[in-house]
């Protein structure tokens, strides 16, 4: 399974392709994937696991499903070279060459065709050593230096250009399994990968995003330091600063819209990344939002439906402690509230180790605020527990996308107050038209806003009839549009749309 | 760094594989020179020999045939030995340098004595004769082989010293010896000359490397797998230079000086002559390698790793083209002259010399073809400092065949006015190829440079090739290094 040769790998109905996820890193889609799997026993699932290097696959973290058939992992950076048989003829150049420059030139009009020849030819020559050393890819190299960058570093630029293709051709050299669905979960590499499956041999490519990937490419160039930086600025102009990094910034763009122009299907998990998708190159029509979901059962009845005692208010923070959860903003909301609700306590309920420094800033400024007594740290623990001892969820963080957190408060019947970020307007407020209608549950505040956030918990608890309004609203909304079973319905809609018509061409050999 | 001597601390601390590297083109030239002063020698004894014309014959054939056959097997293990201790030098492995010595001086010891017994078994001379000859012979490839030490060490100093002291001693031990036990004694005395210059050279390296206590080891060896260009370039070189002369003596225009030594007098001594005109011309190209050509070649290579932007590193291109240029015109201007000089008052030049007239022809042609073999050996070597080892390769080759079945030409239609003129065509056209290839190579260079780097995770083709002193043989692998241990990062680990 490691090694572009080797077994066949058996025919499936679902390639998932993740990068640097499932099954090997835990996390919130990991746990997606994972969940999706295990609800559809009768369909069979292939891994496309793509990670940096080797040392960062190790560990296998779940408990695979028997209808995963296998696990295929791609090292993007374990540099391995097929053997080169044969020759690569005039012609096989100038159509590898040809589509080469029309990738690099993304304005240009986007002719799938010539890619698809490109692909082709290049899964079935795998000759990526001798493209690499030759003078066409060089002069390719010289014309893309002039244009975006020429009077910085040749060398850094050289090989920026090699680290950027290089990922590629091992993905090119990677076994393509036999499927009758690709499933990406994620442009870039992965998305790549899907890419490389239809442009072969047409099969379906279905991408979910969770996070946009473009986008956090984007924000992890700007701030990246391993971008090498222009030398010599007696010899080089200073405002070619980022040349390198536009150069990053215009290979993920060019990668996200590959993905985006190739899928059949996209989807997300709300509507503000589905704008984002849009903005990033996918085909509005294309673009459908299915959300995370919850299994109810767990978390329907875990609260009893009472108005809490508004002396002795119990309200959760649940996260990790890192900055970009925003704590310290939840910290100051809660000096506030406790102004006038002085046995009000505050519940951090999630790991603290991740950051310790942040960590060190909070404790400091517990102090100071002189929340000791009333702000309970309670690290990595199951949330099933604390939600029945929690009057109300409040989240500060300044990103999110689908908090799973919302969801589960609301299953459990617990009004939140969280920060206009990710979908969290969706979740508390309703989406447009007849869920909107239905009212709110919770209330959504700006980002860093102590004074809205207190404000927001102080309302909703202070007023029993909005706080039994919220907690039934939060309830029915969980229960219409994010009820496991029903999601996962939708993504096996999905799947039974491109599998069947294959399928039924082909009834005699099924 | 215990145990070396003033002059390798020197070039290590340099640091540079340049450096080194530039050792290894000094023992050509090292080769070159003595060569040289072992033609003058063979002039010297000429004119001072008291012996029997025939005996006279004798010892002259001898050490041709001497000098022929340790030049021509010394060229099997020159270059590939070169590089081998270039890379241990750099590489910073001098504890393997003197092990290698003593192990080379052994195979070359056995070898070449178990050769010269092969040759010399059927002479009808004398046994000390014969023992002398495979004395002599041992020697002599062993001075080649110390010399390559040294011409890593680059102690020319001492190298032309104790040569100029040998040669000096060779001679009056020759012509002194001759008086008393003849034809044995000139020999003798010849022999014992070149065994004082190996004691000297031997020396010299030992106080260089602490050789005491040090075993002879062989894995050195392994250098001969590794470029298997270096092997051929060096063997086609030497035996491409002594082929026509060789051709001359075997065929049937051959002089017999005794059963198994042949000789061609008036070819040798027209082509002995013509190599001594060109010293002016490798004198020169050797400064120019050392000072200007040196320096532009560091600054391409600088201007690459010190991470400049293309219309940089292009400039410092051009100037390398510009330089050999101008160094090309130069050595044609100078050395033409002179050649041109020679070729003109060759008449004159024979008369006053005292030898025969019928030379004339060979040492015309001898004279054009010896320019246009410095000219070419020039080339090959500009051509290797940019490690091009498959294209010195191809020249070498074309030149050793070229020159065969042109001296095989000239000999079959017996007309002692064109005798020389395949050596000569063959150094022509052969310098033309090799230009021609040094040119392709060299506006190719940009793009062989940076597309002929390996890889990462693939197996990278050599050790360092082109080191300059600031390391363009390290750069693919700190940047690579960094640049993919960093790219992890584009991978977000959710």
């Amino acid at each position: 399974m490691k090694s572009p040769t080797g077994s066949p790998l058996p025919p499936i109905d679902v390639e998932l392709i993740l990068e640097g996820s499932y099954p090997y890193i835990t996390g919130g889609v990991s746990s997606w994937t994972h969940s999706l799997v295990e609800a559809m026993p009768d369909i069979s699932f292939g891994i496309t696991h793509i990670a940096a290097r080797k040392e960062d696959a190790r560990q296998i973290k779940y408990k695979l499903p028997a209808n995963i058939k296998f696990v295929q992992n791609i090292y993007l950076y374990d540099y391995i070279f097929l053997k080169e048989k044969g020759r690569l003829s005039f012609e096989d150049r100038k159509l590898i060459f040809g589509s080469l420059n029309k990738f690099h030139q993304r304005e240009q009009a986007f002719a799938l065709s010539s890619y698809a020849s490109m692909i082709r030819k290049l899964i079935e020559k795998p000759f990526l050593k001798r493209i690499f050393h030759s003078r066409e890819a060089f002069s390719l190299i010289l014309s893309l230096y002039k244009k975006h960058a020429p009077r910085t570093s040749f060398l850094d630029f050289f090989w920026i250009w090699r680290f950027m293709h290089l990922p590629l051709v091992q993905l090119l050299q990677a076994r393509l399994p036999e499927t009758a669905i690709c499933h990406t979960i994620s442009t870039g590499f992965a998305g790549f990968f899907g890419c490389l499956h239809k442009l072969n041999a047409g099969t379906p490519l279905i991408l979910t995003e969770h996070g946009i990937y473009t986008k956090e490419r984007n924000i992890e160039i700007a701030q990246a330091d391993w971008v090498p930086r222009e030398a010599h600025p007696e010899h080089l102009i200073r405002a070619d600063q980022g040349a390198f990094k536009r150069l990053w910034l215009d290979f993920f763009h060019t990668l996200g819209l590959w993905t985006y122009q190739l899928s059949d299907q996209i989807t997300t998990l709300y509507e503000g990344n589905r704008a984002l998708q849009i903005a990033f190159g996918a085909k509005p029509d294309k673009c459908m939002i299915i959300p995370n979901g919850i299994d109810l059962a767990r978390f329907c009845n875990l609260r009893p439906a009472h108005s809490p005692d508004p002396d002795a208010l119990r309200v959760g923070f649940i996260g990790r402690v890192v900055p970009i959860k925003d704590v310290k903003t939840f910290l100051q909301a809660a000096k506030i509230v406790s102004l006038s609700c002085p046995k009000a306590s505050f519940h951090i309920i999630g790991p603290f180790e991740e950051d310790p420094d942040y960590m060190e800033q909070i404790k400091e400024m517990v102090e100071i605020l002189n929340l000791n007594s009333k702000m309970i740290f309670y690290g990595r623990q199951n949330v099933l527990e604390h939600y029945p001892k929690l009057d109300i969820i409040v989240l500060t963080s300044l990103s999110e996308g689908q908090p799973m957190v919302l969801l589960e408060a609301m299953a459990a019947g617990i009004p939140c107050v969280a920060t206009d970020v990710g979908s969290c307007r969706e979740l508390l407020e309703g989406v447009e038209g007849e869920d909107k209608d239905r009212g709110a549950c919770g209330i959504v505040t700006s980002l860093r806003s102590p004074s809205q956030t207190a404000a927001a918990i102080l309302s909703i608890c202070r007023n029993p009839k909005l706080f039994a309004d919220m907690a039934a609203n939060g309830k029915k909304r969980v229960h219409t549009f994010y009820e496991e079973k029903t999601i996962i319905r939708r993504y096996r809609d999905l799947y039974e749309k491109f599998l069947n018509p294959k399928k039924a061409k082909t009834p005699g050999k099924a | 760094m215990a145990g070396i001597g003033f002059r390798l601390q020197k070039l290590l601390q340099k640091g540079t594989y340049f450096g080194v590297l530039q050792g290894f083109f000094f023992a050509t030239f090292l080769i070159v020179g003595p060569w040289v002063t072992s033609i003058i020698t063979i002039f010297v004894l000429n004119h001072f020999t008291k012996l029997l014309e025939s005996e006279f014959f004798i010892f002259r054939t001898t050490l041709v045939y001497l000098y022929s056959f340790s030049l021509i097997f010394t060229g099997f293990y020159q270059m590939p030995l070169t590089r081998y201790l270039a890379d241990e030098l750099y590489l910073e492995k001098e504890e393997s340098i003197a092990p290698s010595f003593l192990g080379m001086t052994i195979i070359i010891a056995v070898l070449q004595g178990l050769f010269g017994m092969i040759i010399a078994w059927n002479f009808p001379l004398s046994t000390a004769y014969r023992m002398l000859f495979v004395g002599g012979l041992v020697t002599v490839s062993l001075i080649w082989l110390a010399m390559i030490y040294l011409g890593i060490l680059r102690d020319y100093f001492a190298i032309s010293f104790i040569f100029i002291v040998g040669s000096v001693i060779s001679c009056v031990g020759a012509i002194f010896l001759q008086h008393f036990i003849g034809l044995e004694g000139y020999l003798f005395g010849f022999v014992s000359g070149q065994a004082l210059i190996f004691g000297g050279l031997t020396y010299r390296i030992i106080q260089e490397l602490s050789i005491a206590g040090i075993k002879p080891r062989f894995g050195f060896l392994k250098c001969f797998s590794l470029f298997p260009e270096h092997f051929v370039i060096g063997f086609t070189f030497n035996l491409g230079s002594w082929i026509d002369k060789m051709l001359f003596w075997w065929s049937p225009l051959g002089e017999s000086a005794c059963q198994g030594l042949y000789s061609y007098r008036i070819y040798d001594t027209g082509m002995f002559l013509s190599y001594l005109t060109v010293i002016p011309a490798l004198a020169l190209f050797l400064m120019n390698i050392e000072t200007s050509f040196y320096r532009v070649y560091r600054n391409f290579y600088a201007a690459i790793s010190a991470q400049q932007a293309l219309s940089t590193i292009r400039h410092c291109w051009n100037a390398i083209y510009w330089n050999l240029r101008f160094n090309l015109f130069e050595m044609i201007k100078i050395q033409g002259t002179l050649t041109f000089t020679v070729y003109y008052f060759a008449p004159e030049i024979l008369t006053k010399l005292n030898y025969p007239g019928e030379i004339l022809p060979m040492l015309r042609w001898g004279v054009l073809g010896s320019f246009f073999q410095t000219l070419f050996l020039a080339t090959i070597l500009i051509l290797l400092y940019f490690d091009f080892r498959k294209d010195a390769m191809i020249a070498n080759l074309t030149f050793l065949l070229c020159n065969l079945t042109g001296t095989l030409i000239t000999i079959m239609f017996r007309d002692s006015d064109w005798y020389g003129i395949g050596y000569f065509m063959s150094a022509i056209f052969c310098f033309l190829l090799a230009a021609r290839l040094l040119y392709t190579d060299l506006k190719d260079l940009l793009f062989i440079t940076f597309m002929g780097q390996p890889i990462p995770g693939e197996k990278p083709p050599t050790p360092p090739i082109v080191g300059s002193d600031e390391r363009l043989g390290e750069i693919s692998f700190i940047q690579t290094h960094d640049k993919t241990d960093s790219s992890k990062h584009l991978l977000n680990l959710k």
